[in-house]
Formats: structure tokens, C-alpha cells, sequence
């Protein structure tokens, strides 16, 4: 096999991951902390990826666009948390599962009236829609800035959490509730702003995404899907879990999907080896999935509760 | 759940009316109407199983298109190979309607039992990502598949043949799909009084104390998933010849959300909600666009624009669905 | 000599670096009670989730009548005669009074894996449930939901359930826990009713009722046995007194 074509897929699979953990980071948060299951969380990921085309109409400037592009989907997930979300909190999971279901259709619908049926494509600044050399081929910039923005943000992440006021309520309020409030701090304001913390990082993902694929409806529930993943194979609640899954779910999704069917192809015909390769590349990452939970239940690094 | 001898007269009297009039449709001649209802009584069938774990289990399986897809792509992988003259793994296809309910049962119970030994060890939101990722997977293998079409799916160009039953008559598979319905629907209501539907409905209420008592209640969940899988295998099937077509759609996460809108709508862990839910669901998407033009030109198409904050409401307000508010008080 | 029913040979249970239980051996002789008393945190519940199998053990035996049940599940322990009361009760408050312990006789009356006869109605099962509601005094409840149920009379059902299928051994939780002195002194009655058909270990911090019905009682503090015997022998143990009675008599 190819080095180069290892190292690029490599590359690849990175920029997968560091999407899926700025995806799964808020999700995993939420279900962590305050026990809710929001599947409305892609639709916050498709919000970004759209405001970021419409901001970039307004402001034409790539990184004012974005940073209103996060604030409003920050403020819009604080407000889908204030006046529906909150009250679910506790009860039972099926109906976090409706009402978060019937936001989907109404954020869908909601953007196709706004934006249109049709997909957008987001063209990126000069300074980012380039090549560079790397290992003596091109490789797209853009690419290679969403990895850092990734790696970067998972940083800020980790100091946030584990060195702040903010991070120790976050850590406390998922152990014990009371406690957070005994310390004067208004829970319900710090749900909204966790909320609105996995919303904007949902959404730094969807813009980001917007260059690389295309904005379109529906975007959101493919990746939230692939975030379930890495959740539940890094372990529920867990931020170092989410990091690590979703690393390797995008590493072995874009492994597979590059090399199975040659490595099929020594083995089996040509053709079959593409069909049965594909099929077993988009299966890929769910059978990594089963295999953890059949070996750690609770994920390869759950949370400590 | 009351039991049907336990029902006061006016229960009686309106479910009475319920299946006349079901018995009914098809003598009204309108083509439309009969083809409509099947898709009813199809659904309702789904969502009547996908009820036996979430009303009766408390388990949220977010993977039951899953399911229903399998038992569709029996039905268009059989009548692929039939049409082509070509064998599968070795067999000669059926085109018997019974051959593909045993078909479907062995499939998707033998799915059912692989990702359930998995999901069933783990519960709460863990179990609704799981169950969603597993049929997520079946997706995109579908969707891969390009022997079977891919995305594109099979069109079917005749229904599955039911030995001296003529199901290609609309009214006659009308019956035979009702006839499906009741019958597990009386099983249903057997179901949940029995030894079993009691254990598990214990499970659901506090599975440590039932396991304290001497169940082991994990085989009696995995059981529940496995009925509640092939039951809605079956309704698959009849899905596939209802629509002269078979695609990965069926196995969409939208179709699964679907089915859990139906049984909430209608009232979870009662024996007619999901039926009433299905009905609602469909009517809606079916009127609710004609309705919407009325108003503005256009608008039809946005209606999923209004059915979204209903569910919100839903899930907020209604907790008993439908049939929790047309009764009024408890079950 | 009495037999002995159950057996734990030195059982221990590590959490992190915390131990839990180490190595306690216990014996219970056939239609007796036991008490098993000691401070907050001396391991008390974590050994009987030990017993009932809640929690593995790191190291150590259980014997069940003889026969080595420390492998097993929890439900096979609970169908061999292993029955259980929880610290905080537990039932099935979504079905009736009535139904909660004929699904506790159910789990002795057979499989359970049928699927079409109506078990709400069959006397094989609802019988002997009412039978046990009458000798716990909950027979005028039995139609209740469960969840309506008073505390006091959660915590009977829940003794009610436990007591289905006749166990070997009944593992008692603080079963006075939260209750007044009124409904106290019926369960205590109603313990010493059980006495000497149902053997059984009692977890309690109501000194009183401890030694009103304990024929032999263990002391257990920091996970570790400290002392054992007939309740006089303990009352006058200095070890005991120093570690645990004396706290609560001396204050």
C-alpha cells in the first residue's frame, strides 16, 4: 500500500474525528450533566453550517462570519433550552425523544423555507482554499485548518473544564445538584449556558463543514448519528471518552471506506471486492461499536459516577 | 390495560363500531380510500409492536425501521430473484406470502437477537443511541447494496402471491392486512395479562427488585424485543406489497422517529393508541398539506414546519397521547 | 445442633482502595435471627448485597444450604431460597398491592415464559398472595395501586414480597427504617411471627428492636467482624461498647 496515501487518509480521518468530537463534546456534556437525550443537536450543527453562508453574505469577512454565525446558534440553543428542553429534564427519556424529533422537522422545514431546497456551496477566503505540499503532494489548507481548529478547541476544552470556576460547577453539577446550588449558583442558568456552550460548538463544526461538504437540509442528522457513536464507544458523559471515540471512529470510517476494497481485492475478485468493501467501509465504525460495548459496556473511558 | 371483559358498554359499543366500519371501507368502492386505510392498519401494526418494548418494556428503541425494512427487503430481494430466474444463496425464491412472513420472522428475530444481546445490557440513553446506531448500520448496508438497487431501491411489479387468497385485489389484501392487525392485537391484549407480560412490565417498574424476586429479567427483555422485531417484520412485509416498492427509506432513523410519534400520539402502553396514533400520523401527513394550501398557496409543503412544535407540545403536555385525552383519566 | 442454612467464609469486597468487607465469615443456623449491626459505613449493606448477589465478591464463599452459591446471579440465589428486603423499599409501584406479591409467587410457581393465559386470574397464583396479605395484614390493600400505599405499608408489602415461595433465608435491610414507633412495633411483631420458620439476617440501627429479636447478633465495623455471639454477651463486650454502643448509650 501506498505511504502517501496512508498518511493523506490519515490527515483525513483526523479532520472527521476533530468534527465528531466538537459534535459529540456538547452532546455528551448534556447527557452527562443533565440526563437528556437531544437529538436536535445535528439541527444546531446544519444552523451553524447555514448561518455561516448567510452571515458571509453580510459581513464577507471568513471569520466575523463565523464567530455570528456560533453566537446566534448559541443563542438559539439557549432559547430551545429555555423554553421547551428544561422541562424535560427528568422525565422520561421517550419524550425527550418526541419533542427533540419534532424540533428536527421544524428546524429542516424552518431552513429549507428560509434557504431553499437546494444545496449551498460555501466558498472559503482565498487564504484557505489552497493547496500546500505535504509529503511531496498537495493537500488542501482548508482541511488542514479544520484539524487545528479542532485540536485547538478540544485545548480550550479540556482547560475550561478542568481550570475554571465554570469547568468545577460543570464537574460538581453532574455529581451532585444540590451541592451546585448550596454554592449560590443559579442551576437552571448554568444548564442554559452548557446548553449554549454544545450548541456553538455544534455549530463551529457545521461551519467549518460548510467548505469541505456542502450545506444542505439534513446534514445534521448524519453526523449526529456518527456522534452517537462516539459517545457511546468513548463512554457516556465522558469528554476525554468523546475525544478519543471520535478519533477512531473517524480514522477507521475513513480508513475503511479508502481501503477496504483493496485489501478485499487481494483476496476476492475485483468487483466483488469493491461491492462486499463498501459495504463492509459503511459498516464499519457500528461493528467497532458493538465490538467495545461487548467488551467495556460503559465505553473505553467512561465518567467517574 | 383493562382486560375486554372488564370494558364498560360504551368501550364495547364504539369498539363495535370501530371494526364495522373498518369492515366497511372497502364497499365503498373508492379506490383511494381503501389504499389509504391499508397503509392505516399497516402502521398501526408497526406501531402496535414497537409498543410491546416501549409501553410494555419501557425500553426507547430509536432502530424499529430496522425491522420493518428487513421484512420489506424479503419481500423485493424474493421477488427479485423470482423475476430474474436466479437463486438465492443457493434456494429457489418464494413469492408465497407466508414463506416471506417465516422469512422475515427468521431475519429480522436473528437481527433482533444479535444487537439486543448487545443493547439490552445497557439502558436509558445508552440503549436509544444504540438501538439507533444498529439500524443506522442496516442502513447504509442497504444503501450499499448495489446487487439489490442501492438507493434506488426495487419496484415490485406484482404482490406476493397468498395460495387461494387474491391479495392483488385492493380489497382482499385491505382484509387480509386487517386481518393481520386484529389478530396480533388480540394477542397483544393475551400478552400483557399473561406470566410474561406481567414480568416484564415488573422489569420496566423496577428491574432490581424483580431480579431480587428470582427473574431473570434480561431474557424475558430480550424476548419482549424479539416478539416486538418480528411482529414488525410482518408489518414490513405487507409495507412492501402495500407500495409496489422496497427502498433503504424504510430503514431510515425518520421512519423509526415516525413509529415512536404513532405510539405517543396515539397513547403508549394502551392496546388501540398506537392504533389511534397511526391513523392521526397518517391523516395528518396525508390532509395536512391540502389543508395548508388552503390558506397560502404553497404552504402544503412546509407542514412538517407545524407538525414539529406539535410534537413539542406533545411531549410536554400530553403525556398520555390521544387516547389518554379523548378518555380522560387514568388507563 | 441446628444446621446451618447459609454460610459466608471470608467474604471481602474492594472499592478502589477502600475495603469494604474483609474477610467476614458469618454463619446463620436454621430458624434463627441474626442481627448484623455496626456504625454508618461498616460494610453492612455491602455485604448483604454480597450475599444476595448484588455485588461480586473479590474474594471468599457463600454456601446456601451447602451448596456453593457465590458464582451465581442474583436470581438464581432468589429462586434457590435467598430472599432480600431493600434499605430503601422497593417495589412495583405501578401495579396493584395484590399483584406485586402474586408476581413474587409467581417467580417459584414455575415458568414464567407463557404467553396467553391470563395470570391476573389464575388462582394458583393469586391465592397464596392473598393468603400472605392476610397473615402481613394488607388484605383490605390488596386492589391498591402499590404506589398509593402508605410508607409503613410499603415496607410490610415489601416483607410480604420477600416472604413469597417460603425462602431458606430472608436478608432484612433496616426494615424499621422510616417508620413511626406505632407501625415499628407491628413489624417487629411481625417479625418475631416468622420465627422459626424463616430464618433470617437483620441489618438494623434500632437498638431495641435489635435486641428484642436477635437470638445472636455480629458486630461489624469497618468491614471487619469485631465480635459475634448471643445478644447479652454482646451488650457487655468492651470492644463493642468502645467501638459502637458506647457512642450511642454514653451520650
Amino acid at each position: 500500500m501506498d505511504l502517501l496515501l496512508l498518511l493523506q487518509q490519515t490527515l483525513n480521518g483526523l479532520q472527521l474525528g476533530v468534527m465528531l468530537f466538537l459534535m459529540a463534546a456538547g452532546l455528551t456534556l448534556i447527557f452527562g450533566i443533565m440526563d437528556l437525550i437531544n437529538l436536535a443537536h445535528g439541527s444546531f450543527y446544519m444552523l451553524g453550517a447555514y448561518l455561516t453562508a448567510w452571515t458571509m453574505g453580510l459581513v464577507d469577512a471568513f471569520l466575523p462570519a463565523i464567530a455570528l454565525a456560533l453566537l446566534i446558534t448559541a443563542a438559539v440553543g439557549f432559547l430551545v433550552e429555555v423554553t421547551a428542553l428544561r422541562r424535560l429534564y427528568g422525565r422520561d427519556h421517550l419524550y425527550q425523544v418526541l419533542a427533540t424529533f419534532g424540533l428536527i422537522l421544524f428546524f429542516n422545514e424552518g431552513l429549507k423555507l428560509l434557504f431553499g431546497p437546494q444545496p449551498i456551496f460555501l466558498q472559503p477566503p482565498a487564504w484557505l482554499s489552497g493547496q500546500v505540499p505535504l509529503f511531496g503532494a498537495p493537500y488542501p489548507v482548508i482541511r488542514l485548518a479544520i484539524i487545528a481548529v479542532g485540536l485547538a478547541s478540544a485545548l480550550l476544552l479540556w482547560w475550561l473544564i478542568g481550570h475554571t470556576r465554570l469547568g468545577m460547577l460543570i464537574r460538581a453539577g453532574a455529581d451532585d445538584r444540590e451541592m451546585v446550588q448550596a454554592l449560590g449558583v443559579d442551576i437552571a442558568r448554568l444548564f442554559g449556558l452548557i446548553f449554549a456552550l454544545g450548541a456553538a460548538l455544534a455549530a463551529l463544526a457545521g461551519a467549518m463543514a460548510g467548505p469541505v461538504l456542502a450545506v444542505r437540509i439534513g446534514m445534521g442528522e448524519d453526523i449526529l448519528i456518527l456522534a452517537f457513536v462516539v459517545i457511546v464507544i468513548g463512554g457516556i458523559g465522558s469528554i476525554r471518552g468523546a475525544f478519543l471515540g471520535a478519533l477512531l471512529v473517524g480514522l477507521v470510517d475513513t480508513y475503511g471506506r479508502a481501503m477496504l476494497p483493496d485489501l478485499l481485492a487481494m483476496f476476492l475478485e475485483r468487483t466483488v471486492a469493491d461491492a462486499a468493501g463498501a459495504s463492509i467501509a459503511s459498516m464499519a465504525i457500528y461493528i467497532l461499536m458493538a465490538l467495545v460495548l461487548a467488551f467495556r459496556p460503559r465505553g473505553l473511558l467512561p465518567a467517574r459516577s | 390495560m383493562p382486560r375486554l371483559s372488564e370494558m364498560g358498554w360504551r368501550w364495547r359499543i364504539l369498539l363495535a363500531l370501530a371494526l364495522l366500519s373498518a369492515l366497511l371501507i372497502p364497499w365503498t368502492g373508492d379506490d383511494y380510500l381503501v389504499k389509504l386505510a391499508t397503509r392505516i392498519l399497516i402502521f398501526a401494526l408497526a406501531a402496535s409492536a414497537l409498543d410491546l418494548v416501549l409501553g410494555l418494556g419501557g425500553l426507547v428503541s430509536f432502530g424499529h425501521a430496522a425491522f420493518l425494512g428487513l421484512g420489506a427487503y424479503v419481500v423485493g430481494i424474493m421477488f427479485l430473484h423470482d423475476f430474474e430466474g436466479t437463486g438465492f444463496l443457493g434456494l429457489a425464491p418464494s413469492q408465497d406470502i407466508f414463506v416471506q412472513f417465516l422469512l422475515a420472522a427468521l431475519v429480522a428475530g436473528g437481527f433482533a437477537l444479535a444487537t439486543g444481546a448487545v443493547c439490552l445490557r445497557t439502558r436509558g440513553v445508552a440503549f436509544i443511541m444504540i438501538t439507533l446506531a444498529f439500524a443506522q448500520m442496516l442502513f447504509f448496508f442497504f444503501v450499499s447494496l448495489r446487487r439489490y438497487n442501492g438507493e434506488d431501491g426495487i419496484a415490485l411489479w406484482n404482490r406476493s402471491r397468498g395460495g387461494w387468497l387474491e391479495l392483488e385485489d385492493q380489497r382482499t389484501f385491505y382484509y387480509f392486512v386487517l386481518a393481520c392487525l386484529v389478530l396480533f392485537l388480540v394477542f397483544a391484549a393475551r400478552l400483557y395479562h399473561s406470566r410474561f407480560g406481567r414480568v416484564v412490565r415488573g422489569s420496566k417498574d423496577n428491574d432490581r427488585r424483580m431480579r431480587a424476586l428470582g427473574f431473570p429479567t434480561y431474557r424475558y427483555r430480550l424476548t419482549a424485543y424479539l416478539l416486538s422485531a418480528v411482529v414488525t417484520s410482518i408489518a414490513g412485509v405487507l409495507l412492501a406489497n402495500a407500495t409496489y416498492f422496497v427502498g433503504p427509506a424504510y430503514l431510515s432513523w425518520h421512519m423509526s422517529g415516525q413509529l415512536i410519534v404513532m405510539v405517543v400520539l396515539g397513547g403508549i402502553g394502551t392496546l388501540f393508541g398506537p392504533v389511534l396514533g397511526a391513523a392521526l400520523f397518517i391523516l395528518l401527513e396525508e390532509f395536512l398539506p391540502d389543508v395548508l394550501d388552503l390558506f397560502a398557496a404553497g404552504a402544503g409543503e412546509y407542514w412538517m414546519l407545524l407538525l414539529g412544535p406539535l410534537l413539542v407540545i406533545v411531549a410536554l403536555f400530553a403525556r398520555r397521547g390521544l387516547l389518554g385525552v379523548l378518555v380522560g383519566t387514568g388507563r | 445442633m441446628s444446621e446451618e442454612v447459609l454460610r459466608a467464609v471470608d467474604l471481602t469486597r474492594r472499592f478502589g482502595g477502600v475495603i469494604a468487607c474483609d474477610r467476614v465469615s458469618l454463619a446463620l443456623r436454621r430458624g434463627e435471627i441474626h442481627a448484623l449491626i455496626g456504625p454508618n459505613g461498616a460494610g453492612k449493606t455491602t455485604f448483604l448485597n454480597l450475599l444476595s448477589g448484588e455485588l461480586a465478591a473479590d474474594s471468599g464463599r457463600i454456601l446456601l444450604c451447602g451448596r456453593d452459591i457465590t458464582r451465581l446471579p442474583t436470581h438464581r440465589r432468589a429462586r434457590l431460597g435467598l430472599a432480600r428486603s431493600f434499605q430503601i423499599t422497593s417495589i412495583l409501584p405501578g401495579m396493584s398491592v395484590l399483584e406485586n406479591v402474586s408476581l413474587a409467587i409467581q417467580a417459584h410457581a414455575g415458568s414464567s415464559f407463557r404467553f396467553f393465559a391470563d395470570a391476573g386470574r389464575d388462582p394458583a397464583l393469586n391465592e397464596p398472595a392473598s393468603e400472605l396479605l392476610a397473615r402481613v395484614g394488607l388484605r383490605e390493600c390488596a386492589g391498591l395501586p402499590a404506589a398509593r400505599l402508605a410508607h409503613g405499608q410499603k415496607r410490610v408489602l415489601e416483607l410480604a414480597m420477600a416472604l413469597a415461595g417460603d425462602p431458606e433465608v430472608l436478608l432484612l435491610d433496616e426494615p424499621l427504617a422510616g417508620l413511626g414507633p406505632e407501625e415499628g412495633r407491628r413489624m417487629v411483631e411481625l417479625l418475631a411471627g416468622l420465627r422459626p420458620r424463616t430464618t433470617m439476617l437483620l441489618v438494623e440501627h434500632d437498638m431495641d428492636a435489635v435486641f428484642r429479636l436477635a437470638d445472636r447478633v455480629t458486630v461489624l465495623v469497618y468491614g471487619r467482624v469485631i465480635a459475634s455471639g448471643d445478644p447479652d454477651g454482646i451488650r457487655r463486650d468492651p470492644e463493642v461498647r468502645s467501638a459502637y454502643l458506647g457512642e450511642e448509650e454514653g451520650g
